[in-house]
């Protein structure tokens, strides 16, 4: 579970983040969503340690995660796996490398072990054929199932994912959600996705939590959020006319 | 920011560099791919360099010295040799490593960080100026050493057959310029200069690269300051080593 209190942050003396508080349990899909430039990002950069709030306070089970040491905050990191929007695949290394990665740092296995290790990741994620090839010569989807690959290969008690499937078609979208989503509840994971997708919303999001101009001002199950009366979360909702159109037919 | 903030940026970048590397198997492995990269992928270029300066300068001293009745010609050995050991090998091969290595540094570094690569080391629990930078400096630290002595071997054969196959010089001659009132310790002054440069070429590099922000534009901006800072450094440490080691 990763608790979040009074969360604050501003660059230069601008506020972008205000009094943010909320509650991830493990093994459901939590989705924090919201216009671009509303602060999603930076609310899940400070809640990994990328930036430092201002104030406030980011618990991994009960660890504070921003008032704790150097090492501490290692351990802690140790124990989480991210998605990068752009999938932050290392260049110099193939697919089935970058998903060993981790363990060749953290892990104690012995060299078959991890091999396996890499394998299970890999036919988890549908990419066993892709193992041998460089990031730059898979498509976007396949770098996206690749980080999410090399993210569970520590079997981590934390994922975040930063909009796992901006770029890609709606069919891989759905597949990545659906991938996602399963992993979280297999490995009982507490899982924290950033997106603007209203698509994935519905799909998977247990929890959702919507930021407008650095404020939370919604939060709610997934399903619940059609019919949330905030006015800036309904423009957010039905800015497309399809989903007008499906609202209205409801 | 201004210059005291790089300054103590820099500092803290270091500080957090030279720390205890995660795994020693990994960062051999590393360290060899650093010295393969910069050391032997530098080698063509140093010795291309070095062949063709040595032999233009041997000819401008044997151009000069000819004319004179006065000055016995195994000067031509000697003049060249030191402008080679003093000089040449030493700074102008950093001022040209600076432009290769430097560069190289601070672009794989910079694109490292625009597309999080280096975000997601950290995430890992990695420290990452530790994991990414401490080889590139130690490598660096290493082959440099070797690059100039190669250098200044091919500087000198460069020179030796320019003037002697040429028949401006006799071999005996050059010869014995060459071996004339030869010091070891100069030859220490420019291992010192060498590793000096090194690490103010690898981790000045660095530091652009590691902290550029925004996208590919910057890589390039990153990647020509680290080239110019590089240089201004070489410059200015060279003046001060020479102020100390040689007065």
């Amino acid at each position: 579970m990763i608790e979040v209190k009074n969360l604050n942050k501003s660059f230069d003396g601008r506020q972008v983040l205000f009094d943010i508080d909320s509650t991830f349990e493990s093994g459901k899909v939590n989705m924090v969503i919201g216009r671009s430039g509303s602060g999603k990002t930076v609310f899940l950069k400070c809640m990994v340690g990328l930036l430092t709030p201002d104030t406030g306070s980011v618990l991994y089970d009960g660890r504070d995660f921003t008032a704790a040491d150097e090492k501490t905050r290692m351990m802690i990191r140790r124990e989480m796996g991210k998605v990068f929007q752009m999938g932050a695949l290392f260049d110099s290394m193939t697919v089935a490398e970058n998903v060993q990665f981790p363990l060749d740092l953290f892990s104690t296995m012995g060299k078959g072990e991890k091999k396996d290790r890499v394998e299970f990741c890999l036919e988890k994620v549908n990419l066993t054929q892709a193992h041998k090839l460089y990031p730059a010569e898979i498509s976007g989807g396949m770098k996206k199932r690749t980080a999410i690959a090399r993210a569970i290969s520590l079997n981590p008690k934390y994922l975040f994912c930063d909009e796992p499937n901006s770029g890609l078609d709606p069919e891989t979208s759905i597949l990545i959600d659906n991938l996602v989503s399963s992993l979280t509840h297999e490995f009982n994971m507490t899982t924290v996705i950033i997106s603007h997708d209203m698509n994935s919303v519905f799909e998977i999001g247990e929890k959702v939590m919507f930021l407008y101009e650095g404020r939370k001002v919604w939060e709610g199950k997934g399903r619940e959020i059609a019919g949330a009366d905030h006015p800036a979360l309904r423009e957010f909702v039905f800015a497309s006319e399809l989903m007008k159109k499906l609202h209205n037919i409801k | 920011m201004n210059l005291f903030e790089h300054i103590g940026l820099y500092a803290l970048l270091l500080r957090k560099t030279f720390t205890r590397p995660i795994k020693f198997s990994l960062f051999r492995r590393q360290l060899v791919h650093e010295i393969d990269q910069i050391g032997i992928g530098s080698l063509p270029l140093v010795g291309i360099i070095s062949v063709f300066m040595g032999a233009v300068i041997s000819l401008q001293f044997a151009a000069d010295i000819m004319s004179s009745q006065l000055i016995p010609k195994y000067t031509v050995g000697y003049a060249s040799r030191q402008s080679i050991i003093y000089e040449f090998s030493t700074t102008v091969v950093a001022l040209i490593l600076a432009g290769k290595v430097g560069s190289s540094i601070a672009s794989e570094l910079g694109t490292m960080r625009i597309t999080e690569q280096i975000d997601a080391l950290e995430i890992m629990g990695i420290n990452s100026r530790s994991f990414l930078i401490l080889p590139k400096i130690m490598g660096f630290l290493f082959i440099n050493p070797f690059l100039v002595m190669i250098s200044m071997v091919l500087g000198i054969s460069g020179a030796y057959f320019t003037v002697v196959a040429t028949g401006m010089i006799a071999h005996e001659d050059f010869m014995y310029g060459v071996q004339m009132d030869f010091k070891t310790f100069d030859v220490i002054y420019a291992m010192v200069k060498t590793v000096v440069f090194a690490f103010l070429i690898s981790s000045i590099s660095a530091y652009m690269g590691y902290n550029t922000s925004g996208g590919s534009l910057e890589v390039g901006k990153s990647s020509t300051q680290a080239v110019v800072y590089s240089i201004f450094s070489i410059l200015a440490s060279n003046l001060v080593i020479t102020y100390l080691m040689l007065l």
